[in-house]
């Protein structure tokens, strides 16, 4: 099979994706996890530019590898000793979530192949950038509500996380 | 852009209300139970408002299809309002006027309860995760509120992590229809369906909508987090997550499949009756085993969706309107069963075993009455409102042709009888093992569980008046 | 529209080139004298004290949060920006109107974890 250069960077990310992902699950020390998590995510954003997604892929990059993955360290480092953590997965857990994420895979497998038809859409002609037509749907068109109710949802979160991180305080 | 905002009404009051209470929680420091007082008025004016729309039958879509208020959306206005009402009732005693975080406590049930009036009235599938995500994410800050029990962190913890599974499913769900239907409006899909009905990625994004749902309204087998979060999680919050969320869930759940996915029925209806089966049947037989009556009123719960479930299962027009007022019905005695629980505190907390409660006829008459009204009306029996509830749900499913599922539905009723009286026979007929030192009954939890009664018994005596604007508030 | 990444592309591929090429290099020609002052923790020249490994702050959660919900805001600026211009001259400033709401909202949950204390470190 001949691959153009397109094609095999597309199938780098693909494999990075995947092998990040796999270590993420297998690999015993927390804080190696959590960056291999990081090339996951990354390489998801450029799975994103191949879907045309401009503004996902920048998205991705900026809250996920910028800001969750910080905030994953951080959840490390806040539980004590869990750096030097040896992460063990007891036999039973590991039949049951093979036997669920075996079921979605075979689910998904399923919906690729028997779809009738895929479009194919060209990914190397030009497109103008997604980000003007996102503008143009949230601040106009139907989704400036769910646009509103995204920050009520922030909101609930930082309350949420203001009233767990204080202390309990009761004046008796 | 004009907006026609005099159908938002009642969730703009609601967002009003957060505000205000927000802007009184930083300023005043002292007088924490005003926060209490200024959410029950504000969703008492916004019940008020949801009942006037009702009644004049003001309907519309709003934000370009967004929106969908009609009947249907303003009958679960209604469930989630007089939930919400009777929840910060039985709060304000249980927190006691010491908690300086009640400002948040009360600000959170505030934005759930807008979650939930968004999932009820959502036209398009972001609107209802979106409302979704807002209602489950404010739960879970609330489900580990005392942190200073590790029950309550876990409970918290475990929430948490479960419902953000089932929140992945539901997205996973609503892009694979996105995929087949090629938009997520709700009417759109509807009429998208006819055309390619068999497609692999329809089918597959109902089932993953239908285990997101699943593990929202906890049915079997996707229950397993309810049993340990209503145990961990402050008693009020039980009542809560098991009342308002739940109907909110089923909401979107009926509108969804029976107005979306109506021309894949005959794929999901098989689902959906194994699961109304399974979830009847495995909640009512564990219940039977627990000692602790959080717990047995968590499975008693689960096995109620089981109930609603055989409504959606009838998917028909009489299901949905009987599965709406058991809904009412169930949130309403529910939280009364749940604040029974709470008026029955002692000295050392709350006394949560079974056998605590024996004897307790004589010593707390008034607390026994209350809490044997709320477990008849659950087990179904005439003339409380449970049996009219649970009638209504049958008849639906005979209508429809579901009658082994009616048959199912009828000996677990009878299952469900044997450990509901098991409580009322130990609070009249047995001796108390130990000398509990019970709290003196705090006032407004009497309030908040005479409001309940009276629910539950006029209800039962009258539920024509009652079941009449659910049967004209479909939207079949 | 594919070309338009090849220098971010680039970008990567010498960016993880240059730092595996020095490490490799540094590992393999490098003499390798080991003494109890090399082997020691690099600390800018001062004399490391304690562990390193120890628990942090739950604040830093919070502040973590902080960072993303303002994160997450300006992800939505962006498009926002974008279409200001056109918005304005077609249907005068509704557009800013929109924005506010939902920085003060956001604005709104600032404020009260600040005074209640959630940004204070006692």
């Amino acid at each position: 099979m001949e691959l153009n250069p397109q094609q095999l960077v597309f199938y780098l990310f693909a494999l990075l994706t995947i092998g990040s992902a796999v270590v993420v699950v297998t690999i015993r020390n927390i804080v190696y996890a959590a960056f291999s998590l990081m090339v996951t995510l990354f390489s998801i954003a450029g799975l994103y530019v191949f879907l045309q997604a401009d503004f996902l892929a920048a998205t991705q990059v900026i809250v996920y590898v910028g800001g969750i993955l910080v905030l994953i360290l951080f959840g490390v480092m806040m539980t004590s000793g869990s750096l030097d953590l040896k992460l063990k997965l007891e036999r039973g857990q590991l039949f049951w979530g093979g036997v669920v994420s075996l079921t979605i895979f075979g689910l998904l497998l399923s919906v690729i192949t028997n779809t009738p038809q895929w479009e194919n859409v060209d990914i190397g002609a030009s497109q103008e950038p997604t980000t003007r037509k996102i503008g143009e749907m949230i601040m106009k068109e139907e989704y400036l509500l769910p646009f509103e109710i995204a920050s009520i949802l922030l909101l609930v979160a930082l309350i949420g996380a203001a009233l767990i991180s204080r202390k309990e305080v009761r004046d008796e | 852009m004009t907006i026609n905002w005099q159908l938002l009404m009642p969730e703009l009051i609601i967002i009003l209300t957060f505000i205000l209470v927000a802007i009184f929680d930083l300023f005043n420091s002292i007088q924490k139970t005003v926060a209490a007082w200024l959410t029950i008025v504000g969703c008492a004016i916004a019940l008020y408002v949801s009942i006037d729309m009702l009644q004049v039958g003001m309907e519309g879509t709003e934000f370009s299809n967004m929106i969908q208020v009609d009947k249907y959306s303003l009958f679960f206005n209604v469930i989630f309002l007089v939930s919400t009402i009777l929840v910060v009732l039985i709060s304000m005693n249980y927190l006691g006027r010491t908690d300086r975080r009640q400002g948040e406590y009360y600000l959170l049930i505030l934005l759930a309860t807008l979650g939930m009036m968004l999932m009820a009235s959502g036209n398009e599938l972001i609107v209802v995760f979106l409302g979704l995500e807002l209602m489950s994410l404010s739960l879970y800050v609330l489900a580990g509120y005392f942190q200073r029990s590790m029950a309550s962190s876990e409970a918290g913890m475990k929430y948490l992590l479960l419902g953000a599974f089932a929140s992945g499913f539901f997205l996973y769900g609503i892009a694979l229809i996105y995929g087949g239907a090629g938009t997520t409006s709700i009417p759109k899909i509807a009429s998208a369906i006819t055309v390619n009905a068999t497609s692999p990625l329809l089918l597959s994004g109902m089932f993953l909508l239908v285990v997101g749902f699943g593990f929202k309204v906890a049915l079997v087998p996707f229950h397993q987090w309810a049993p340990d979060v209503y145990e961990g999680a402050p008693t009020s919050i039980a009542a809560f997550i098991s009342a308002g969320p739940k109907a909110a869930g089923f909401a979107a759940f009926l509108r969804i499949f029976l107005e979306a996915l109506q021309n894949i029925q005959s794929e999901w209806i098989v689902v959906v009756t194994i699961l109304a089966a399974l979830t009847m049947t495995v909640g009512n037989l564990v219940a039977i085993a627990q000692r602790n009556i959080k717990r047995m009123l968590a499975y008693s719960s689960i096995a109620h969706a089981g109930y609603v479930l055989v409504g959606l299962a009838a998917a028909n027009k009489d299901g949905i309107s009987s599965a709406m007022f058991y809904l009412l019905i169930y949130c309403i005695m529910n939280i009364g069963a749940f604040g029974a629980v709470i008026l029955a505190r002692t000295e050392d907390g709350e006394s949560l075993m079974i056998s605590d409660y024996a004897g307790l006829g004589f010593k707390k008459p008034l607390l026994a009455l209350f809490m044997t009204l709320m477990l008849l009306s659950l087990a179904g029996f005439p003339p409380t409102a449970g049996f009219v509830g649970k009638f209504y749900i049958f008849r639906s499913a005979v209508e429809s042709g579901q009658i082994w599922l009616v048959i199912i539905g009828a000996i677990n009723t009878a299952i469900s009888a044997f450990y509901y009286l098991r409580v009322v026979v130990a609070m009249y007929m047995r001796e108390p093992e130990e000398e509990l030192d019970f709290h003196p009954y705090p006032s407004l939890l009497i309030v908040a569980l005479t409001l309940a009664a009276i629910g539950v018994v006029l209800i039962g005596i009258l539920p024509s008046y009652f079941l009449s604007p659910a049967q004209i508030s479909t939207f079949l | 529209m594919l070309t338009d990444y090849l220098p971010i592309l680039l970008l990567l591929v010498f960016a993880i080139g240059f730092a595996a090429v020095n490490l490799a290099l540094t590992h393999l020609i490098g003499p390798k004298k080991s003494t109890q002052a090399k082997l020691s923790v690099y600390e800018s020249g001062v004399q490391p004290v304690g562990d390193t490994r120890q628990r942090i702050s739950i604040r830093f959660g919070l502040i973590a949060m902080l960072f993303i919900i303002f994160d997450i805001e300006v992800v939505f600026l962006y498009p926002w920006a974008i279409v200001f211009k056109k918005f304005t001259e077609n249907s005068g400033y509704f557009i800013l109107i929109e924005m506010l709401v939902f920085i003060g909202i956001l604005f709104l949950g600032y404020i009260y974890a600040w005074k209640k204390g959630g940004l204070s470190w006692d």
